[in-house]
């Protein structure tokens, strides 16, 4: 065998160095896999924020969901409810301000718990979850909460418990979750993603359960390990879904009904997705944490129309090591197409910063 | 149509009006449907709610494959309301699906060794009625168990 020459050396060494770089490894290349550069994209950089806004602590203390901010409010809730007139769904508007509450409680109700929460045109809150009440019966329900704050509209939707939803333009609403079964009883097959009527009820569904492999779990069903989180975030045009259980994204096109499922390319065991964000143009971002390395920062989901798969890339300038001055630490939502995010130290966790999507 | 046959339809007419007058009057409570577009006058009614199990179990204790005391970091956060035993909490973390916890309600710095989660019940399933946020290392559970 001949030798070969110095140069071959060099870039095999450079190839060998290459190999085991993943998402934070390098803000340009994403994930590389047996010394292969499976997609190389064009830098996306956020841009310095337009806006920076000190809101109330209470979204963001103890004891509450982690809020997210939706069609112009920051959405916070309360978990767990065991009176009526306790407010458990509040919104505040982008001065940091709370703007309107709302106490989402039944007759009968013994506890409730709220899910989820949504804003729908002129402010109105929209909640879902689980009402329990002395029997041990639950009742899984979709609320609309009037300018009093109380419950004016419901929807029962059993057996779809309501994980994740979102306020169509047209006043309908989208509801993402898991079939329940009852006590002893066989799980119900059906479709997890539903779409219901304040009037009409139930007026359509998609994405059956059936079409998910049982192995990798359940496509609505956090976890609570790192990577598994599911986040359903909606524009006027497009509804998204993030399930880290089963590594998909499922985008649905709310115009023209279109509904498309691609394979999220898995980026390395045990790196958390903390917020998730769809901007009004149709774009999927979300912050990525490797609690291990700790590192962290905002990724774009890249789509491949043609492959039916997505694939995590990162935007540079902020991405680094946690806690780090100008590294984006939670993406809390969109505002029509800029980002709503957080940086730095959790204790500058109720500071909210706006820049355009990049 | 003949005399009667107005007189009915009016009749008829005027008893619908009125029953919904003051079947409004009545009902002022929110206006609930199912998912079959039905009017029901409680979330709770019909046979569509979901029975689950409703006040804890007896505690399961050899199906903790996962934890120990040392891993659970007490006195971190502030529990949502009354939580149960820390034995209960670890049972949850470790079990299959109807035991899981859920992330994203737990809004809680556990500091650079530790994160954080919401544990207690499943709000599907309903083993307790509890939610509570601790701080758990990554390595506590394997989820094999």
């Amino acid at each position: 065998m001949s030798a070969r020459p110095p140069h071959h050396y060099v870039v095999f060494a450079f190839l060998l160095l290459m190999c085991p770089l993943i998402v934070f490894g390098h803000d340009k290349y994403t994930v590389l896999s047996k010394a292969k550069i499976i997609s190389v994209q064009p830098s996306r950089i956020l841009s310095a924020p337009e806006n920076r806004v000190v809101f109330d602590s209470v979204p963001f203390s103890a004891g509450s969901a982690i809020p997210h901010w939706e069609k112009g409010y920051l959405i916070s809730i309360t978990s767990e409810a065991t009176q009526p007139n306790t407010p458990d769904v509040r919104l505040y508007d982008a001065s940091g301000r709370k703007v309107r509450e709302a106490a989402i409680w039944f007759e009968g109700a013994r506890d409730l718990f709220v899910l989820s929460a949504a804003v729908a045109r002129g402010g109105t809150i929209l909640a879902s979850g689980t009402a329990v009440n002395s029997d041990g019966n639950r009742a899984y329900f979709i609320a609309m909460a009037g300018a009093t704050g109380t419950v004016t509209a419901a929807i029962q939707t059993n057996p779809l418990l309501a994980k994740q939803i979102c306020a169509a333009p047209d006043g309908t609403v989208w509801a993402f979750g898991g079939l329940e079964r009852n006590l002893g009883g066989p799980r119900p097959q059906g479709d997890l993603l539903r779409h219901f009527d304040f009037q009409k009820g139930l007026i359509g569904s998609l994405l059956p359960s059936s079409g998910f492999d049982p192995k990798l779990g359940r496509p609505d069903l956090e976890t609570g390990r790192a990577g598994e989180e599911v986040y359903m975030r909606c524009s006027d045009t497009m509804l998204g879904i993030y399930s880290g259980p089963v590594n998909e994204y499922i985008a649905l096109n709310l115009v023209t009904g279109a509904l498309r499922q691609f394979a999220v390319r898995k980026t390395n065991v045990g790196i958390g997705l903390a917020g998730f964000a769809l901007t009004d143009g149709g774009e999927a971002y979300g912050v990525l944490v490797d609690r291990a390395a700790r590192k962290e920062g905002l990724f774009h989901l890249d789509i491949d129309q043609s492959a039916n798969r997505a694939n995590w890339t990162p935007v540079n300038g902020s991405i680094g090591q946690m806690g780090q001055p100008g590294i984006v630490s939670q993406l809390w939502g969109a505002d029509a197409n800029r980002l709503v995010y957080g940086m730095g130290e959790p204790s500058e966790k109720a500071i909210l910063y706006w820049s355009e999507a990049p | 149509m003949s005399g009667s046959s107005r007189f009915l339809t009016f009749a008829y007419l005027s008893a619908s009006f009125i029953f919904s007058f003051f079947n409004r009057l009545i009902d002022r409570g929110p206006r609930i449907v199912n998912s079959s577009g039905g009017t029901v006058s409680s979330i709770f009614q019909g046979s569509r709610a979901t029975r689950v199990r409703q006040v804890p179990g007896p505690l399961d204790t050899s199906r903790q494959p996962c934890s120990t005391e040392t891993d659970h970091i007490s006195g971190k956060v502030e529990p949502l309301s009354g939580a149960l035993s820390g034995h209960y909490q670890k049972a949850s973390t470790c079990q299959g699906e109807d035991y899981v916890l859920v992330q994203q309600f737990c809004s809680v710095d556990c500091g650079s060794a530790y994160f954080a989660y919401v544990g207690g019940e499943d709000p599907n399933i309903g083993y307790s009625q509890t939610f509570f946020c601790e701080c758990y290392t990554d390595t506590l559970c394997n989820h094999s168990g």
